[in-house]
């Protein structure tokens, strides 16, 4: 495919070295036709955070916060304060009554927590000198609190005022925060999860206390989400998708990822004998409440929570390891990795096994190797019935380092975020033209002609 | 015969607007005369291109020409100077009218007539000439006075009719030039010759005192010598005041140099020892042979250098036929006006006003005044006190004792001057005071810096243009010798361009074919034009000249593959040749100027061949005597190209880092003088380029069956890179595919000629037509990688593997403008057929922009894709979904010109991308 410009030695090797599908060049389902590149970072860019409909705001190594247009991909504000990489960021929005005001609270590697108003772009307060550096937020609208973890935790309310805080014995800290009903806490601490309770005394004064810890997990937690409302799920370096009952905190459903089958049925395909723990390891993972969507390694796996069994797994989905993902529908999903892309994904049914499996169907894999590895799950597929599969629709190409993150803003488009120190933002080409369109008639109403 | 010229038009001071206005009013086709010729395109004019005549009235031989620009037999041809000379000199120059009446004084009068401008014509020899003549003073001629004129001598009267206001506007300024020069150096002559007589006058006086008491006959001659010596000294002083206090309303000009009455008059001067050798050389050398002075003393070097530079820029902006003149200007009329899409194409840019005439012309004129006007308040910024008059009065008398001396003992002034100065060509430009003088030292020492740093920065060039540079580098320092020896002399600037190798072959190509092609057709007498040229050409020529022979031979047949074949054939040998041979030309000359600057003639031998290959104007050999001279030429090629990228109106204006280097870069590499960006800043190289842009897209259409798919991607946005490993072809080639890059940016900055760093997704949002040389080094190795990531947005045409990789194109839309087939063969009547489509094709895509019903809807979510297409459809603008998305990339363009915010933006598709293959073997 890539043969073309560098000659025949170095395709070969790229081929050998990206054993995973190729989607070409063809991609009818992919709508982003169009791109603007963001610039303003320095560093990695690794967490972005919507704002708003049309606000976006990014963080990373570099300790500056940008907040961008998303419709125009103009730079709004440049939050400086931070001295050292951000680790945490989240929108803190404040309702009192009438009116609701969005403000960003960022954590950074200087002990330091800020709270901006992406309106002006001031620091709005500002926290120095904490024992240690937090590295999640979590944010109880509820409440009117907001909760940082690190190896402390500590609960804040909106004027950073410290509430109360909970020193913790674990070495490695809290990672990772969700809020579940009933006033508690779970916070992810190396391979247990603790459950915290909020308690708000008569004189609205706060106190945390740790109720429970779950040490179920064999290996390091590495993922914490809360899947609907009776549900939370917990994913682990070794691949143990455990499902949480909310309320009383038992295993639901405990899942290994293992991918046996392709030992078992592609060997000759097998580069290493066993699977590498960063193979089998779940780095992130996300849910829409029926389905859990699992990034292991560079694969991709979706476990459905009503059925409490995998439904459509990749186990390549990418070069390199997925490091975001994202559940766009119930058969709709998108994720992005350290090789710089982001794909598309849809979950398809298999066709009828007695149907055979048509040129068409199968023809964009055929120019590359890859066909015989994504031909093993299929043939597994084939003996079960229920499991569908994970069909690549599209994918985006322009970031030249690990794609750290992405926001999805729906039509408006996809921001992505990467180690290359760019955003992209990615459009729907057809529609952007369409909105120039009518901003320059409105521009040529105003001005009254041409 | 040679006393009635038809005389055809004839106006005053005040200019031909009504006449032509009348010529407009007349219905074309009104105006073709009854008997046509048979053909058209005939001509019997005996000289093949246009060009400037300056004549002069000689007391002594009558009417001779003086100078042609450009001085070149092959644009000359075998037409007869001497008779035209007769023929335009035979009008009454003075019919005009007299001047401003003088005062009565009793001394001799000058007589300050204005300048006359007529239009000629011969049509018996096709010989038409818009012809301004004027007259020069000097004090050695007949009534003072030495009656010149200059012509523009074309074989086609409209198109004189039709430029006659540019004409009379350049001209105009060319004589302003040349006349406040010729005042400068008559005032000088006046000056020299008043102390002269200062000096008889007190030689006398001493001897007549002593006398006195001895004899009264011996003391009465002497009185009466005495008082025929007073009486000259008055006669000179009263046109000294003459010709200083010359009309005061050319105080406004800024060509005009005032020189103040009482500062030369004043006793200071008489009471000087006046310099004994002067006067002996000034004037009894030259009573005794009564040889009228030549035109460079008869006129200050600047100014003389300044008017010859202003008449190569009209030769040059009056190049070509009237339609092209004609195309051009309506182009930049209508481009100018129509501000939503004129950004579009690069159908003007807007410098190019230059071409606009009247009105206008004033207004764009305005910075070539200020430059002018610069250099003159460099001169007049110093309190005209006596010092910096004397410098300039002492200027010229050190020159000529100079230039003797070289004569004499060239090493030792050699050696004197290489120690003290540090200057360039730059340097006549701003002659005058050796204040600024010195100051122009620096600049171009910084510049050249500059230049060396960003040369070295550029890690393609191979290591052949770098030694050469280097080279020309040290060379500098043997031309600054002659640069000082003859600041006074402005030569050097333009016959060193005849050693610039980069504008030689192409722009040679480009009117070779021209010409070979006007043989053809005409009846004329091509063999003996070939036979001349060949003769003056080198090799390298040579094959570049069969070459074209064999194109324009090629065209009355019917295009057949094979005549294509071994074109491209003869052309892979050419170029390669060419460019070793080329490089081993300079830097042959370089050594053999640096080892044999002794040997005079081998290097005056070779500097010969070179300017045999100049296509740009040059001047006559002025110092033909003093041969030494001339071994200088060569090595300044560097410098020499510098000069010639800075218009020459503008004497003070620097050279910016990036010119100099690219212009540096050329030297050796046989490049075409494109360099990154900054060509624009000079509208005739812009212009020059695009016609050669224009043949070379012409060829490439025809050369290769994939050219339609290549123009799809550049018209639909699709970033096309262009890979090759000769870097001269991909500068080429990347140039050529320019013209059809939609929104080329000011500057061009949409084009990267040449990537050096691995591409990055923000390029792509930055240029849209790249050029990437494959370096056997293997230094591109990174940058090829690159591509790969990108290759979905990119389009990549290898030059090498004669391959292009981008979607295939269907439709009916670029067949039009680029059509493989065409019967077109001339490079510039492509460039103007194409200039047309592009131009057809933005008013459609603004048709489309703003078309209320398709793209109002009343819902941003609204679709009405369909409806747009049937627009485009039914319309016959478009037939396939190629075209459309050609259409949807301009329209989008506009869009975001007049309403986007934000970055720029990266429109792509995920079409399939095909591998074409050139399949017009090579």
């Amino acid at each position: 495919m890539l043969r073309w410009i560098l000659g025949g030695r170095e395709a070969q090797g790229s081929a050998e070295k990206s054993p995973v599908l190729c989607i070409g060049e063809e991609q009818p389902k992919n709508w982003f036709t169009e791109l603007q590149v963001l610039k303003g970072h320095f560093d990695i860019v690794r967490f972005l955070v919507q704002i708003d409909d049309f606000r976006c705001a990014s963080a990373g190594d570099d300790g500056l916060v940008l907040v961008w247009n998303i419709e125009t991909g103009e730079r709004l504000q440049e939050l400086r304060g931070h001295s050292q990489q951000i680790t945490a960021m989240t929108t803190f929005t404040c309702d009192d009554g009438l009116t609701s005001h969005t403000s960003l609270i960022t954590a950074s590697s200087d002990r330091s927590l800020s709270l901006w108003d992406p309106d002006t772009g001031n620091r709005v307060q500002t926290i120095s000198d904490l024992q240690s550096s937090v590295k999640c937020l979590l944010v109880l609208e509820r409440l009117c609190v907001w909760i940082s973890g690190g190896e402390e935790l500590c609960v804040w309310n909106k004027d950073f005022q410290l509430q109360c805080h909970k020193q913790n014995h674990s070495d490695t800290g809290i990672t990772a925060l969700i809020e579940l009903p009933k006033n508690c806490l779970a916070a992810a601490m190396d391979k247990e999860i603790a459950i915290y309770r909020l308690t708000v005394s008569t004189d609205s004064s706060l106190s945390v206390a740790e109720i429970r810890c779950l040490s179920d997990h064999q290996d390091q937690i590495r993922s914490l989400i809360n899947v609907n409302d009776g549900l939370f799920a917990s994913g682990s370096h070794a691949g143990e998708l455990i499902l949480w009952d909310a309320i009383d905190w038992n295993i639901l459903a405990y899942e290994h990822i293992l991918w046996e089958e392709s030992q078992a049925c592609a060997q000759a395909e097998i580069r290493l004998a066993a699977p590498k723990p960063s193979e089998m390891s779940i780095q992130h993972l996300t849910t829409n409440g029926k389905l859990i969507l699992a990034a292991v390694g560079s694969g991709l796996y979706v476990y459905s929570v009503l059925s409490k069994m995998v439904v459509a797994y990749r186990k390549v989905a990418h070069d390199s390891n997925v490091l975001h993902t994202m559940l766009l529908s119930d058969s709709e999903l998108m994720s992005c990795s350290e090789d710089g892309s982001v794909r598309m994904w849809e979950i398809q049914d298999l066709p009828l096994p007695a149907e055979p499996a048509s040129a068409g169907f199968f023809g964009m894999w055929t120019f590359s190797r890859s066909n015989k590895q994504t031909g093993a799950p299929i043939k597994k597929v084939t003996d079960v019935p229920n499991i569908r599969m994970l069909e690549l629709t599209g994918d985006l190409i322009g970031h030249s380092g690990a794609v750290q993150m992405f926001v999805n803003f729906g039509e408006n488009g996809l921001v992505t975020c990467s180690a290359d120190h760019l955003l992209i933002l990615w459009k729907n080409g057809e529609r952007q033209s369409h909105l120039r369109s009518l901003a320059l008639f409105e521009k040529l109403e105003e001005s009254g002609g041409l | 015969m040679i006393g009635s010229p038809d005389l055809l038009a004839f106006t005053g001071t005040e200019g031909f607007g009504g006449g032509e206005e009348d010529q407009d009013a007349i219905p074309e086709e009104l105006s073709v005369p009854l008997l046509p010729p048979s053909n058209p395109w005939t001509s019997s004019a005996q000289f093949h291109r246009d060009f400037i005549l300056v004549a002069e009235f000689s007391e002594q031989v009558g009417p001779k020409p003086v100078l042609t620009i450009p001085d070149d037999p092959r644009v000359i041809g075998s037409f007869d100077l001497n008779h035209f000379s007769v023929r335009i000199m035979s009008v009454d120059y003075q019919a005009s009218g007299p001047g401003p009446v003088p005062p009565p004084s009793p001394g001799p009068r000058l007589n300050f007539s204005e300048d006359s401008r007529v239009i000629l014509g011969d049509s018996a020899e096709d010989a038409f000439a818009y012809v301004h003549h004027m007259t020069l003073y000097d004090l050695e001629a007949r009534g003072m006075v030495r009656p010149f004129c200059v012509a523009y001598v074309c074989s086609d009267q409209a198109k004189l009719m039709e430029n006659f206001c540019e004409l009379s506007t350049c001209f105009s300024q060319a004589a302003d030039s040349l006349k406040t020069g010729n005042r400068q150096a008559f005032s000088m002559e006046l000056q020299r010759k008043l102390q002269e007589l200062e000096y008889t006058r007190v030689t006398l006086q001493q001897e007549t005192e002593p006398q006195t008491a001895n004899g009264l006959t011996e003391s009465g001659e002497k009185a009466g010598e005495l008082d025929a010596v007073e009486r000259s000294i008055s006669n000179h002083r009263d046109l000294l005041r003459q010709v200083t206090s010359y009309p005061n309303r050319k105080l406004k000009q800024p060509d005009f140099l005032p020189y103040d009455p009482a500062d030369s008059l004043t006793d200071p001067i008489a009471l000087l020892p006046p310099p004994e050798p002067c006067p002996s050389i000034s004037t009894s050398t030259r009573r005794s042979e009564h040889r009228l002075k030549p035109l460079e003393e008869l006129c200050n070097a600047y100014f003389l250098s300044l008017m010859k530079e202003q008449l190569a820029d009209t030769e040059r902006r009056l190049r070509g036929d009237r339609s092209m003149l004609r195309t051009a200007r309506v182009t930049n009329l209508l481009s100018k006006r129509l501000t939503p899409i004129n950004f579009l194409f690069e159908l003007w840019s807007p410098e190019d006003g230059d071409e606009e005439e009247g009105g206008d012309a004033a207004e764009v004129e305005l910075p070539r005044t200020t430059g002018t006007k610069s250099s003159v308040e460099a001169f007049q910024s110093e309190p005209m006190s006596l010092e910096s008059f004397f410098s300039c009065v002492e200027e010229i008398p050190i020159k000529l004792e100079a230039d003797e001396a070289r004569t004499v003992t060239p090493d030792d002034s050699v050696a004197t001057e290489m120690t003290g100065s540090v200057s360039s060509g730059d340097s006549i430009e701003v002659l005058g005071t050796e204040k600024s003088y010195r100051s122009q030292h620096v600049d171009t020492g910084s510049d050249s810096r500059a230049a060396d740093d960003s040369l070295s920065s550029t890690e393609a060039l191979v290591g052949m243009t770098d030694t050469s540079y280097k080279r020309g580098a040290v060379d500098v320092g043997a031309r600054r010798v002659r640069a000082y020896a003859k600041r006074a002399n402005s030569e050097d600037s333009i016959e060193v361009l005849s050693t610039t190798e980069s504008i030689i072959p192409d722009d040679l190509t480009a009117i070779e074919e021209e010409e070979t092609e006007y043989q053809s057709l005409s009846n004329g007498f091509g063999n003996k034009e070939e036979a001349l040229t060949d003769y003056k050409c080198d090799d390298v020529l040579k094959e570049e000249k069969t070459l074209d022979t064999t194109t324009s031979n090629e065209r009355p047949v019917q295009e057949d593959d094979s005549v294509v074949d071994r074109y491209e054939t003869l052309k892979q040998i050419t170029v390669s040749s060419e460019i070793t041979i080329k490089v081993e030309q300079v830097s042959e000359g370089l050594s053999s100027n640096q080892v044999h600057e002794d040997e005079p003639e081998k290097s005056t031998r070779l500097l010969q061949a070179e300017e045999a290959v100049d296509s740009t104007p040059q001047w006559p050999e002025v110092h033909q005597t003093v041969p030494d001279l001339h071994v200088n030429f060569a090595p300044s090629v560097t410098l020499a190209e510098v000069e010639q990228w800075s218009p020459p109106c503008a004497p003070l204006r620097l050279l910016s880092i990036d010119e100099a280097s690219d212009c540096n870069s050329f030297t050796g590499s046989s490049d075409p003088p494109t360099p990154n960006r900054n060509i624009h800043s000079n509208t005739r190289s812009d212009r020059k380029r695009r016609r050669r842009a224009g043949l070379r897209a012409l060829r490439f259409l025809k050369q290769n069956s994939f050219s339609q798919h290549a123009v799809f991607c550049l018209l639909s946005g699709r970033p096309l890179v262009v890979v090759g490993g000769d870097e001269g072809l991909v500068r080429k080639l990347v140039d050529a595919l320019s013209l059809f890059l939609p929104a080329p940016g000011p500057e061009r900055s949409a084009v990267m000629m040449y990537l050096t760093t691995p591409l990055q997704l923000t390029d792509l949002l930055t240029w849209r037509l790249m050029g990437i040389h494959r370096s056997p080094s293997g230094s591109s190795a990174t940058i090829l990688q690159s591509l790969t990531r990108y290759s979905r947005y990119l389009s990549l045409l290898d030059l090498d593997q004669r391959t292009l990789h981008c979607p295939s194109y269907s439709g009916s839309l670029i067949s039009r403008l680029a059509d493989p087939n065409t019967g077109i063969s001339r490079g510039l009547t492509y460039l103007l057929h194409l200039e047309s489509c592009l131009t057809a094709l933005a008013n459609q895509a603004l048709l489309y922009t703003f078309h209320p019903a398709l793209q109002r809807p009343t819902t941003a979510g609204g679709t009405d894709g369909s409806e747009k297409e049937d627009f485009l459809f039914k319309r016959g603008i478009c037939s396939s979904e190629s075209d459309l998305r050609v259409m949807h990339f301009l329209s989008d363009l506009i869009k975001q010109r007049h309403a986007g915010r934000g970055p720029p933006v990266l429109r792509f598709s995920y079409s399939p991308i095909h591998l074409h293959r050139n399949t017009h073997a090579a």
